[in-house]
């Protein structure tokens, strides 16, 4: 718990902009961020709560590093979770988890930023 | 036996046990169950034995509601009807659509599915159809991997396919075999008369298209014309109610229905051949099979949406050797030499990374060849929501025989698409569980365009079905409540259309009702 304590505060003194840029090349490296930005802004203007990029970050994180092979993994499960328990989201058409749509709202945020 | 009223020979006056009006699907397994009783029954039929313009002509009518076919181009006016141009997609209606929904106005059967089950089983020879099977069973039949589906959301069932049997063709010989059967060919009924107050058919009047009038008198009397045509017979036997026969309560005509169909979801996935392999049509000893999907009861209750069903389609892309070698296939098998022959064996050569392996899947494996796919979505079919304005009615111009053509004003509802975008969300929801893909609704679907749905040629509900006169033109044995001798055939006694083609269950219904004539007469 310490250490996890200890890696977060360093994380949330690194920048945000600089972080959810290390988050989304960790999840979505190949992802046509193009798409994405625009899928993640219409989530966002759906759920304007949502567009935090620090909270973002860290409810895809959670307590792993960008940089941890273990982050796809533990993101792709929880992907399936959010289908098993219908936690999804309906986003220009397409039916996404939740997890994704905040990827998506991740990458909105990014470039809207850049 | 045949008898072409169009050669003036014939007689004009016919006596029979039973007299059905219509020779498709309807008519002709009436005709037949009853040919094996010791009655006499007269089929009239309004065209011959192949399409003719003029005939066809009497089914043109009037499109006032929701764009839709040409009325004539969605029937078909001679020996074995609208079968002519059946596709041959089969699959019985589910439990629930028999059932009364409190979110469902006008819904319920006076019947269950398992009353229909055993007429559902006859109905298969009859559609050449093989087993009585269209569940998840068939996964392990076809050797293909079953989709562990959340049964609170979809359910995955087979759609079956008749070779499509042509019942002009298929049954001509049994019919011109039965000593108790007269078909008389050329012969358009053109009233239905009854005696004073409407309560017994007495004849019904026929014509040819050189107006020579023709009458069938018999005991009992089934009209099998098709969905719109059925209400139009009825409309315009107006002897003794001006309203038309049996209209008593104003519903001949109205609740007409039919399939709204639509591309309704795009699937976006990695590996597509899979699912291409396992959701497009099998042949296996002889018989075709499709999987599909629909909405499971529990959803339909809970989001208080109606029935629907799902199929995936591809398109291929534009440039693949494959296509280019399927058409060319095609053109040589038709004696054809092929458009563009030069630019679809430079595709085929350039693509040989596509074709080969599908020379190998058609020759070696015995399956159809799959080019890659550009595009893979959902094809979906709902229930429509019984609407009373939603009806067939008799036009103000007339057909070569002097009668008003039909009018149909087709409407739909906001639940009709509710119940396709309910099936596709859940299609979403599945398919991203399981890791298939990812499904992205259509642009109708999501409010960005009007709902213009396709229909299918399938036409029902005109002649509802109710044990109730106020609530239905027939009672559960399909005779007209007013009329003790007059009864209905075909999907327009349908109280509502369930998501599947109507045939099948249709034919069932035609079994049953045979059935209940030989017993009572």
């Amino acid at each position: 718990l310490l250490l996890a304590a200890g890696w977060w505060n360093a994380v949330s003194r690194q920048e945000p902009a600089e972080l959810a840029r290390a988050v989304l090349n960790a999840l979505a490296p190949h992802g046509d961020r193009g798409a994405l930005s625009s899928i993640g802004a219409r989530y966002i203007a759906c759920h304007p709560k949502e567009a935090d990029l620090q909270r973002l970050c860290r409810v895809l994180v959670g307590d792993l590093r960008p940089s941890d092979p273990e982050l796809r993994r533990s993101v792709t499960s929880r992907i399936r979770a959010d289908f098993a328990s219908k936690d999804v989201a309906q986003v220009d058409g397409w039916i996404l988890s939740k997890t994704e749509a905040r990827i998506c709202a991740l990458a909105s945020l990014v470039e809207a930023q850049a | 036996v045949f008898e072409d009223f169009v050669d003036n020979q014939t007689r004009e006056v016919f006596e029979a046990d039973v007299c059905i009006i219509g020779g498709g699907a309807a008519g002709i397994t009436v005709a037949r169950e009853l040919s094996n009783a010791q009655l006499q029954i007269c089929l009239l039929e309004s065209g011959g034995f192949h399409a003719d313009r003029a005939t066809q002509d009497l089914y043109s009518g009037e499109n006032v509601g929701l764009p839709y076919f040409p009325l004539h181009s969605t029937r078909l006016r001679y020996l074995g009807g609208t079968t002519n141009h059946w596709s041959g997609q089969c699959a019985p209606m589910s439990q629930l659509d028999f059932e009364k929904r409190d979110w469902v106005p006008q819904s319920g059967w006076p019947m269950e599915r398992a009353d229909l089950d055993p007429f559902y089983e006859r109905a298969q020879p009859i559609c050449s159809l093989g087993e009585y099977v269209y569940d998840e069973q068939l996964f392990d039949y076809l050797e293909l991997t079953q989709p562990e589906l959340d049964p609170a959301l979809l359910k995955a069932f087979f759609f079956r396919y008749s070779p499509p049997i042509r019942f002009g063709d298929a049954y001509r010989a049994d019919l011109e075999a039965a000593d108790n059967l007269r078909v008389v060919l050329n012969a358009t009924a053109v009233d239905i008369k009854t005696d004073r107050n409407g309560s017994a058919v007495e004849e019904v009047v026929f014509k040819n298209l050189a107006g020579r009038v023709g009458r069938v008198r018999a005991r009992a009397y089934v009209v099998a014309c098709g969905g719109i045509e059925n209400a139009r017979v009825l409309l315009l036997s107006r002897g003794t109610n001006p309203n038309g026969l049996g209209n008593d309560y104003d519903l001949v005509g109205r609740y007409f229905m039919e399939h709204p169909e639509i591309p309704s979801g795009r699937l976006t996935t990695s590996d597509p051949f899979p699912l291409l392999d396992t959701y497009l049509r099998h042949w296996r000893d002889g018989m075709q099979y499709r999987p599909a999907f629909r909405t499971a009861d529990e959803t339909q209750r809970e989001e208080g949406v109606l029935g629907a069903c799902a199929v995936l389609e591809y398109v291929p892309r534009e440039d693949s050797g494959t296509t280019a070698a399927i058409a060319i296939g095609r053109s040589v098998s038709n004696g054809e030499m092929p458009d563009d022959l030069g630019e679809k064996v430079w595709r085929m050569l350039v693509d040989l990374d596509e074709l080969i392996p599908n020379v190998y899947r058609y020759v070696v494996e015995g399956k159809e060849p799959l080019a890659e796919p550009k595009t893979l979505y959902f094809k979906s079919m709902s229930e429509q929501a019984p609407n009373p304005e939603s009806r067939v009615s008799l036009a103000e111009e007339h057909d070569a025989l002097g009668l008003p053509r039909a009018r149909l004003r087709w409407q739909v509802s906001e639940v009709d698409k509710r119940s396709i975008e309910v099936l596709n969300r859940c299609l979403g929801i599945e398919f991203g569980r399981l890791g298939m893909g990812r499904v992205r609704l259509d642009d109708v679907l999501n409010g960005e365009e009007p709902f213009h749905p396709r229909g299918g040629f399938h036409h029902m509900g005109t002649t509802r079905m109710s044990e109730d006169p106020k609530r239905g033109v027939v009672d559960p044995d399909c005779r007209v409540h007013s009329t003790s001798n007059l009864y209905v055939a075909g999907s327009s006694v349908f109280p509502t259309s369930g998501h599947v083609n109507p045939t099948l269950t249709l034919v069932a219904l035609a079994v049953r009702l045979a059935d209940h004539l030989g017993e009572v007469l």
